[in-house]
């Protein structure tokens, strides 16, 4: 592998912001540590990964495959990496992948095959293969019209959760009732995507995310949990999350572990990808909700808050290493190959500006609306809950009552 | 009994109650690991690492949580600090809290606190660190609104001086400044009643600007056109310990801006900027160019001489900005602020000149000769600003002088054209097929935009329009399909046009938010849901209209525009 070209994600939105800078980052100072090549492109020209010394040539350009195919005939790059960009890049990449240009240049996706990154991006196909590992997934139809989502919600009965494929933050996902806000939301989501999923709602459930790590000779590793403090039906980019999980029980912990591993390598990951599952409150039931068969908000801050980092590792698995062939670069001593374990509790609080936005509904829900959040390190819960909340900048002092009298 | 936070910070000293170090420990002390990765907890009895209390310590303030106004511009200009701190040999210190940065990465610093950037915290590092300074000016306006408070609590800050940050800040002290500078300056007068604010509306006239001190990214920023919207504005208005300035709003100004280093109240190096659209669009929204196309060379040097005595006046060492607008040859300052600002990054990466490096090198003192000024008849860049409505169902995807893009982009090209068609694809628009809608207001529809529609006549594209729009490009000779609005049952109506996607392309001039009716919002909100590209920006879309028409564009590397 002489040459790599790496995808960013663009502009920072609601959805996709920071964390793919920092991703992005590691992994080309991982590539470039090995003495290859890097081509980067990414038009947003605030970022860290698009400065001098990071990637040894940048394009400013729209990550639009029109664009990266003018790029790759130019540069002739052999390897391709597609999954520190965000959903923004895979999405590229799969167009690029479908439209033949990456045979053609015969340029090779590395980490986790472009096959399995569509095989977990595709509903049907990724019921389909967790059905036949007898890991349950919520009941859901895949529909490409209203009248199919209508026929769809009668055979799974409301509440119901729309979903479309490809989607980042949520994008137009939410809960329908009835007919007519099914109808609403069916509108919209047809315009930004052709296939969508009718879900049976898991509202009130526990969501609880893995972040692992898979290298090509199937050692697999999970970094860390994170326990959402919101439950299933507010997106995890608008929810308090907590790492470790602080309310699973050993059991629980380890057959969502045992899960996240096995879903890893029957979809081929190489490099990181995050699980996640809806567990019930009130007995073991769950289900797996998605994989993300890349690096994701949740991966970058399972590594900020663990100390492992992930994306660098995840670079080096895509170039073919394996994990026990790779130090821990954090700790200089220690192995990659290893479970981080947490002498202290993290939580990740959302921040929203929704006041700036004229007409907008300071409801969370499905679909993310948060533009930024803080990580806050504590010896305990409480410790880390109240430096969270000092942290967003909105004037709290903690979780304390300021009308309360003295 | 009221008790305010420093004295409470003192009792807890007394009583030597203190917050301890403690180091990330990724492996529960089952092995030894030894990270640069720190907190700070009431947890631990002792700190888990020793201080060298060398004076060879440099603690860089990070920008905190990412909201509209600040983001990874500011994680830019952190780790180029750092960088600098490094390689001038100096023991760089970070304290940040946002996980989705680079500035919080293990190999960015010597060592790394993942905490908070409140007062109370930050001093409690300090203390601890005993550095030889403190860095402000890097991290946007969180970090550099705890100069003066630092300063009070005796921490040295490098750079320019606390009590001038504090003057910059504060509207009322330095519009003064700029009276005894003689520098033009909107009419102004600060905020007391309601009164007060008629009786200057009577001597300026409306529209006028409302502004309170120490906000970001235009934050209860409002501009108001009538005395419905005083009375609106009047209520929403939330009580600040600030002074709250009122200025006579500029229509139809150009906005420039300037990003600039200062050495001890000097002016070393300065890049000048302008912008597509209008005063009266959040700078954090507007599409900026750089080197700018359209200024005269002497309002270039109005601009050079305005600053080097905003420079010489506040003393100023290290980063700042300065925001003008220009009318009629005349240049007035808006706005200034003693730190980086939002655009260093895509100025320093167009030049190819690090601004960053110069301002941290000139605040760690090092001795720096003025470095020129980069001018290129090569290339240009553009900066175009990324929204995500799509994602806040219900918003109007409408912009004013509160900032509400989320990000942005910034390409290079061989001419304006090329190079702002390269940054709006980047930004998500696309280039429309045939159909196009025109609607909204006609009052700021000029002739240069009639005759940017006939081009579009001329290349074949298919005109839409609404009500008011209709008969005022047949008065230009242009036909185009009238379309009715959402509410009105008649037949062709716009929505269900937007619906089936035989729109390609939406300008909608809104007039101003609070006379808007619904029928525009609708449109508008349609275009964001149906995902076709609106346009709200006459400046912007002519120019984008203009470049699309035109443009062959070129595949090239950052590197071979910087060394034509």
């Amino acid at each position: 592998m002489k040459k790599i070209l790496v995808i960013g994600s663009g502009a920072l939105k609601i959805g996709e912001a920071g964390e793919f800078d920092y991703s992005g980052t590691q992994a080309l100072k991982a590539i470039k540590e090995e003495g290859i090549e890097t081509i980067l492109v990414n038009p947003n020209i605030a970022t860290v990964q698009t400065s001098e010394g990071i990637a040894d040539k940048i394009y400013f350009l729209p990550i639009y495959p029109k664009f990266i195919k003018k790029v790759i005939e130019k540069e002739k790059p052999s390897g391709l990496l597609l999954s520190f960009g965000g959903q923004t890049a895979l999405n590229c990449g799969v167009k690029l992948f479908e439209k033949g240009v990456l045979k053609k240049h015969v340029l090779k996706v590395l980490g986790t095959p472009i096959e399995s990154i569509i095989a977990s991006e595709d509903r049907d196909i990724f019921r389909d293969k967790l059905n036949t590992m007898n890991i349950k997934t919520a009941r859901g139809i895949v529909v490409h019209s209203l009248e199919e989502a209508f026929s769809a919600s009668e055979e799974i009965g409301f509440p119901i959760i729309i979903r479309t494929s490809y989607a980042l933050g949520g994008l137009s996902s939410g809960f329908a009732h009835d007919k007519k806000e099914l109808a609403t939301l069916i509108d919209i989501a047809l315009s930004h995507s052709s296939q969508i999923l009718i879900e049976e709602s898991l509202k009130g459930w526990k969501e609880i995310e893995y972040e692992v790590m898979c290298d090509r000779y199937g050692n697999c590793i999970t970094v860390c949990n994170l326990e959402n403090f919101d439950p299933i039906g507010i997106h995890t980019g608008d929810s308090i999350v907590v790492a470790p999980s602080q309310t699973l029980p050993n059991s629980e912990y380890q057959k969502l572990r045992t899960f996240s591993l096995s879903i890893a390598r029957a979809f081929g990951i190489i490099g990181e990808c995050n699980v996640q599952f809806a567990l019930s409150p009130n007995s073991e039931d769950y289900r797996l909700i998605e994989i993300n068969a890349r690096l994701s908000r949740s991966s970058a801050l399972a590594s900020k808050a663990t100390g492992y980092p992930i994306a660098f590792i995840a670079a080096k698995l895509a170039l073919g290493y394996g994990l026990h062939e790779l130090k821990n670069y954090v700790t200089q001593t220690t192995s990659a190959f290893f479970e981080p374990s947490l002498d202290y509790v993290v939580c990740k609080f959302p921040r929203w500006d929704l006041k700036k936005f004229s007409r907008s509904s300071t409801q969370i829900d499905s679909s993310m609306k948060s533009v930024g959040e803080v990580m806050s390190i504590g010896g305990s819960f409480e410790e880390a809950f109240q430096k969270g909340l000092r942290m967003l900048d909105i004037g709290l002092e903690g979780f304390i009552n300021p009308k309360k009298k003295r | 009994m009221s008790i305010s936070s420093s004295m409470v910070r003192n009792i807890r000293k007394t009583l030597k109650i203190f917050p301890h170090v403690r180091r990330i420990d990724t492996l529960s002390a089952e092995y030894p690991a030894y990270t640069n990765y720190l907190y700070m907890s009431y947890h631990a009895y002792r700190h888990d690492i020793d201080y060298e209390g060398d004076g060879r310590s440099v603690v860089v303030l990070g920008s905190g949580v990412y909201r509209i106004g600040s983001s990874v511009e500011f994680d830019w200009c952190c780790v180029n600090t750092l960088k600098v701190l490094h390689s001038e040999g100096y023991r760089s210190i970070m304290i940040n809290c946002n996980p989705e940065t680079v500035s919080t990465d293990f190999d960015e610093c010597e060592r790394l606190y993942f905490e908070e950037l409140t007062l109370e915290r930050v001093l409690d590092i300090l203390e601890l660190e005993t550095p030889k300074g403190t860095i402000v000016s890097m991290g946007g306006q969180i970090s550099n609104n705890l100069a003066f408070p630092l300063h009070q609590n005796k921490q040295r800050i490098l750079g320019s001086l606390a009590t001038s940050v504090d003057e910059v800040e504060d509207r009322y002290k330095f519009s003064k400044a700029l009276d005894i500078l003689g520098i033009e300056q909107p009419m102004w007068k600060e905020f007391s009643k309601m009164n007060d604010i008629q009786t200057f509306i009577r001597e300026v006239g409306y529209p006028i600007l409302i502004r309170p001190s120490y906000v970001l990214s235009g934050s209860g920023m409002n501009v108001i056109f009538n005395v419905e919207e005083l009375r609106y504005f009047f209520d929403k208005l939330e009580t600040s310990e600030h002074s709250v300035v009122i200025s006579k709003f500029i229509e139809n100004a150009k906005e420039i801006e300037l990003d600039a280093v200062a050495h001890k109240g000097d002016l070393i190096y300065h890049a000048v900027s302008e912008h597509i659209e209008f005063a009266g669009l959040h700078s954090g929204d507007a599409t900026l160019v750089y080197p700018p196309q359209n200024i005269y060379l002497s309002t270039f040097q109005e601009i050079e001489r305005i600053s080097k005595q905003i420079a010489q006046y506040f003393h100023i060492s290290g980063p700042f900005n300065i925001q003008f607008i220009s009318k009629n040859n005349r240049i007035q300052v808006i706005e200034c602020n003693l730190r980086a600002s939002r655009s260093f990054p895509f100025i320093s990466k167009v030049s190819g000149f690090n601004m960053i490096r110069l301002a941290t090198e000139v605040m760690l003192g090092k001795l720096t000769n003025p470095c020129g000024i980069f001018f290129s008849f090569n290339y240009i860049g553009v900066k175009v600003s990324y929204f995500s409505f799509s994602r806040l169902p219900g918003t109007d995807p409408v912009l004013g002088v509160d900032m509400v893009s989320t990000g942005e982009v910034g390409c290079l090209g061989n001419n304006f054209y090329e190079c702002l068609i390269k940054a709006m694809l980047s930004a998500g628009f696309s280039v429309p097929v045939k159909h196009l809608l025109i609607s909204g207001e006609i009052s700021s529809l000029k002739e240069d935009f009639i005759n940017t529609i006939k081009l579009l006549v001329y290349k074949g594209y298919k005109l839409f329009s609404t009500e008011e729009i209709y008969p005022f490009l047949m008065d230009y000779g242009l036909t185009s399909k009238l379309l009715s609005w959402p509410g009105v049952h008649h037949f062709p109506n716009v929505f269900d046009y937007l619906r089936k996607k035989k729109i390609y392309f939406i300008i909608n001039i809104p007039h101003n938010k609070y006379s808007e009716i619904d029928n525009n919002y609708t449109l508008r909100r349609s275009a964001v849901d149906f995902n076709i590209p609106l346009l709200t920006n006459t400046s912007l879309a002519k120019a984008f209209i203009r470049a699309f028409c035109k443009e062959e564009l070129t595949i090239a590397e950052w590197k071979s525009y910087l060394t034509v």
